[in-house]
């Protein structure tokens, strides 16, 4: 590029040189190759494929630190996925556009007020906040109002909890059904409350080993931040007995969550010390982690997660797709066993969340969990999202609790009558539709 | 001949499989389709050893009993299978429970069996082999029916019986200590409606009875023939048996106690402002405990003939209610029940056994109004995690129990067990539940105290979960007697006072599926 030595300190030459230098970037940069859909990102690859793109951006700055490792060190594959919008009800759109407006945040005392149904807060609202704890706030008050993988109720179940240990493999299964009624803010229902007092009524109920089929809690979860009623059903002595609500904190049926852990987030906001949007970031995520939902949901465990090499435990066959995310921070209050918890919400539809990470009480990482979702069909003709697997791991232990999904009816038309405590004893015997 | 062929094969085309996403757990089976049916159950070895010898079987007064042994020798060997099947038939379910059970006769069982007062044969009331349960779901509007064989537990209570008066229960090869008590409640024939009411957070549940069930499902099943819960001093003793047991046996056809009577009555369940749950009870039925029916003191005008005494079931009425509610303030829940029978029959302690099991004795029967009542404190999130190291918060549960006869007086000599009642008859009881490992180890201890006489029982277990498939239970049951009780001697043992001497240990093997 230089003609003689005798050029190259003349100004002019200078300038050309910063402006070829400036085109040899651009040029750089678009010689990063964008990469195919089905490419598989995996530790035999990630050194190879972290600087090359999809849908624009690396590879490398659409995974957070513990994703590499996951990739690097417990045999994570992603084969990619181009994004596509985030399907929702058009019965919860029309809910959020009709409503959303009213919506009141105090700031001072974090109430939510004047809510109907929808989301309290759509992207555009928490986007023009400008106090980051409010934002939090907000986002995760759209998750405790209205769920975008719940309906106005949900059966879940036909497959359960799956103990495995990173080396050890699978160790034992326990199959549950989590059904839900929301009792306000049922958006596809002509009448959108139902109890202004009670967020929803849930039951947890496993189905088997047979030892404790039918042990089940049935839980009243309140709009203002009292505890839970819960009642459970010992089948062993075949008799409900009450229970102290006082157990978010504390671990669901033995597995490596905690009961504020199912879908990532199961207490009132307030219950929290703070939660704060730290940004909004693109990540990967299984947001469609399949586009054959019936297919996936029929799946077996060993064709879910990876059981062939140790480490073992992370999903399998599940894409993974670039998503514009909202990142919240929840501080725990001091009794809880995590000091905090990093949630990644789905900012399209910021009411739910696509990933988590959890710190223990010295700040070190402990867990990290991951909702992988599937455009479905709901029971009433729409069409929305739900959820297919729940990976929870915990790498304090080399331990995991994989939840696996067989299948998820939104919008069943359940009734307060299906949601009774004495209702735990008929799905004690399987009975409960 | 071909058509006959094809339809057997379609009918018994049977396609096994195990369940969606998770391995060779219950058994599904289509039966040429509709309905499937699913069966799961487990197959169970049960194993228990004395620790102790028994003064009483030592006594050389006794007879031959020298050869009996106790302490170190196994108390039993059981064998268990169970089945369960369950069919959806879309409009509604079908279920069906059989349970078979064989036990090897150990040495120490030998001996009772061979014993000099011992008639019949311990075998044949150890083994078993029955539909425990069999009934049909399905719901019509607004009610749920239940009608079959089944099992239904009212109450608010664990190990005693208040309110959970519906069934006996079969305290012979465990007493009352096998912790799933569903394995010892004797299941009836029933008809079981459901009327709900969710407006009101309501329902109202009405039990028929008509009376078809064996004559032996009904009351306690006691061990009254010397086996290995045999009370303190008849052990080896048929007491129920030819030549120096009840002559007349158990009379089920006794005009004020039959069991092809029907057994009657109806709860009504509700919440109260501030989630306080409660129930309203009343059930007709016949007495639990057997009662002695003399021929000096005919019950109900109706005497034992010529056998000169019988056991028998006296129709009662038991009205009351239960309650349970959370405490937010104090992070617990309160649990409370009340049982009332009035009229409720016992024997007076003129009516006894001597060292013999013979009855010696007046005046037999008496009727009292009693009250059984509880009061219990759950903390169900006791915060082990740290002190202990537990997986997960720990459960512990405080319970009181009180039999209280009202118009009690002392020289009416009312018998509990061999002994004298009293006017209070107080029990409380201790229990924890931890969990380790995931909830794969479940260390546990219930203490029961005799507050009225003294002396209890210390129950330790460990159960061990591995995989889907293997349970492992270890347990201990040990009695202690209060230092002033008179010795093992029967004429003073009361309620726990009857297994003095018979501290157990025992391990639970099950494989289910």
């Amino acid at each position: 590029m230089y003609r003689n030595n005798s050029e190259r300190t003349r100004p002019g030459m200078l300038r050309q040189i910063v402006a070829i230098a400036a085109l040899g970037s651009l040029s750089l940069g678009a010689q990063a190759a964008e990469l195919e859909e089905g490419t598989v990102i995996s530790a035999a690859n990630y050194e190879a494929v972290k600087g090359e793109t999809f849908e624009g951006k690396t590879i490398e700055s659409m995974l957070t630190p513990f994703l590499v490792k996951l990739i690097k060190e417990n045999h994570l594959e992603m084969p990619l996925r181009h994004s596509s919008p985030w399907v929702q009800a058009e019965k919860l759109v029309a809910a959020t556009e009709k409503y959303s407006g009213q919506v009141k945040y105090d700031p001072a005392t974090r109430q939510v007020t004047d809510w109907v149904a929808g989301l309290p807060f759509p992207p555009a609202v928490i986007d023009a906040q400008t106090d980051p704890k409010a934002a939090g706030d907000m986002i995760v008050y759209n998750w405790f109002l209205s769920p975008a993988v719940i309906g106005d109720d949900v059966k879940v179940g036909g497959a359960g909890f799956n103990f495995f240990d990173f080396q050890n493999g699978y160790e034992r299964n326990q199959g549950a059904r989590n059904d839900q009624i929301r009792m306000i803010g049922r958006a596809s229902s002509a009448e959108h409350t139902i109890d202004p007092e009670v967020v929803k009524r849930q039951f947890i109920v496993v189905t088997h080993p047979y030892d404790v089929a039918g042990a089940g809690s049935f839980s009243i979860k309140y709009r203002d931040e009292r505890v839970d009623d819960v009642w459970a059903y010992v089948k062993s002595v075949r008799r409900l007995r009450r229970l102290s609500g006082n157990n978010w904190m504390d671990p669901l049926a033995g597995s490596d969550l905690l009961n504020d852990d199912n879908y990532l987030l199961d207490g009132h906001p307030l219950w929290y010390k703070s939660w704060e949007l730290k940004g909004k970031t693109t990540i990967l995520a299984m947001a469609h982690g399949t586009d054959d939902y019936a297919a996936r949901t029929a799946l077996s465990i060993e064709e879910r997660m990876n059981l062939e090499k140790t480490p073992y435990g992370m999903p399998i066959g599940l894409n993974w797709e670039p998503r514009e995310a909202y990142i919240v921070e929840g501080i725990m209050p001091d009794e809880h066993p995590y000091s905090r918890k990093v949630l990644w919400a789905e900012a399209e539809v910021p009411a739910v969340f696509l990933m988590g990470e959890m710190y223990d009480r010295k700040g070190q990482f402990w867990k990290w969990a991951a909702l992988a979702g599937a455009t479905c069909d709901y029971a009433d003709g729409q069409t929305g999202s739900c959820p297919t697997d729940y990976p929870v791991i915990d790498f304090q232990k080399g331990h995991g609790s994989f939840v696996t999904v067989g299948y998820s009816v939104q919008n069943g038309g359940a009734t307060v009558a299906d949601f009774q405590p004495a209702v735990l004893k008929k799905a004690a015997s399987g009975k409960m539709k | 001949m071909k058509r006959k062929a094809a339809a057997l094969k379609s009918v018994l085309t049977v396609g096994v499989m195990a369940a969606v996403a998770s391995p060779a757990m219950a058994i599904s089976l289509d039966i040429g389709g509709e309905p499937r049916v699913n069966i799961t159950g487990y197959l169970r070895e049960h194993i228990s050893m004395n620790l102790e010898n028994h003064p009483d079987l030592e006594d050389p007064g006794r007879g031959d009993f020298s050869a009996v042994g106790g302490a170190g020798e196994l108390s039993m060997v059981r064998s268990t299978v169970l089945l369960q099947g369950d069919a959806d038939l879309g409009w509604g379910s079908f279920t069906a429970i059989w349970r078979g059970s064989r036990e090897y006769m150990t040495n120490y069982e030998k001996g009772l069996d061979n014993a000099l007062f011992q008639t019949g044969s311990l075998k044949d009331q150890y083994n078993e082999n029955e539909f425990r349960e069999w009934y049909l779901d399905f719901s019509t509007g607004r009610v749920d029916w239940r009608l079959g064989k089944q099992q239904v537990v009212w109450g608010e209570t664990d190990s005693f019986t208040a309110l959970d008066v519906i069934h006996g229960y079969d305290y012979s090869w465990r007493a009352q200590f096998e912790a799933e008590n569903e394995e010892l409640r004797k299941p009836l024939i029933m008809a079981n409606a459901v009327i709900n009411f969710p407006e009101i957070e309501s329902e109202l549940q009405l039990l028929y009875r008509p009376g078809w069930d064996n004559d032996d499902d009904m009351g306690l099943t006691l061990d009254l023939w010397g086996g290995r819960w045999a009370a303190n001093g008849t052990k080896g003793i048929n007491l129920i048996g030819f030549p120096l047991g009840v002559p007349g046996g158990y009379n089920y056809d006794h005009n004020s106690g039959d069991t092809d009577s029907p057994s009657y009555g109806t709860r009504w369940s509700g919440m109260l402002p501030g989630s306080i749950s409660y129930t309203l009870n009343y059930y007709h039925t016949l007495n639990a405990e057997p009662i002695f029916n003399t021929a000096w003191a005919p019950y109900g005008g109706e005497g034992p003939g010529l056998a000169g005494l019988s056991l028998i079931l006296p129709e009662i009425d038991i009205f009351g209610g239960s309650m349970n509610v959370y405490s937010r303030a104090l992070d617990v829940v309160f649990r409370g029940e009340l049982a009332y029978t009035p009229n409720k029959p016992f024997n007076t302690i003129g009516l006894g056994l001597n060292a013999f099991g013979v009855p010696t004795g007046g005046p037999s029967v008496i009727e009292k109004d009693t009250a059984r009542m509880m009061f219990g404190i759950d903390k169900t999130n006791l915060p082990t995690m740290k002190l202990l190291g537990t997986s997960q918060p720990s459960f512990l549960t405080f319970q009181l129990f009180d039999t209280w006869l009202p118009d009690f007086k002392h020289s009416d000599r009312i018998a509990d067990v061999q002994a004298k009642m009293h006017e209070h008859n107080v029990t409380a009881s201790i229990a924890l539940g931890l969990n380790y490992r995931y909830d794969t180890i479940q260390p546990g201890l219930a203490a029961i105290y005799d507050a009225t006489n003294g002396g209890g029982a210390f129950l330790p277990s460990v159960n061990f979960i591995w995989g889907d498939h293997w349970r492992l239970k270890v347990g201990a049951t040990i009695f202690y007697k209060n230092a002033q009780q008179c010795g093992s001697n029967a004429d003073c043992t009361h309620q726990l006072g009857t297994f003095d001497n018979n501290d157990q240990l025992d391990a639970r093997l099950t494989y289910q599926f």
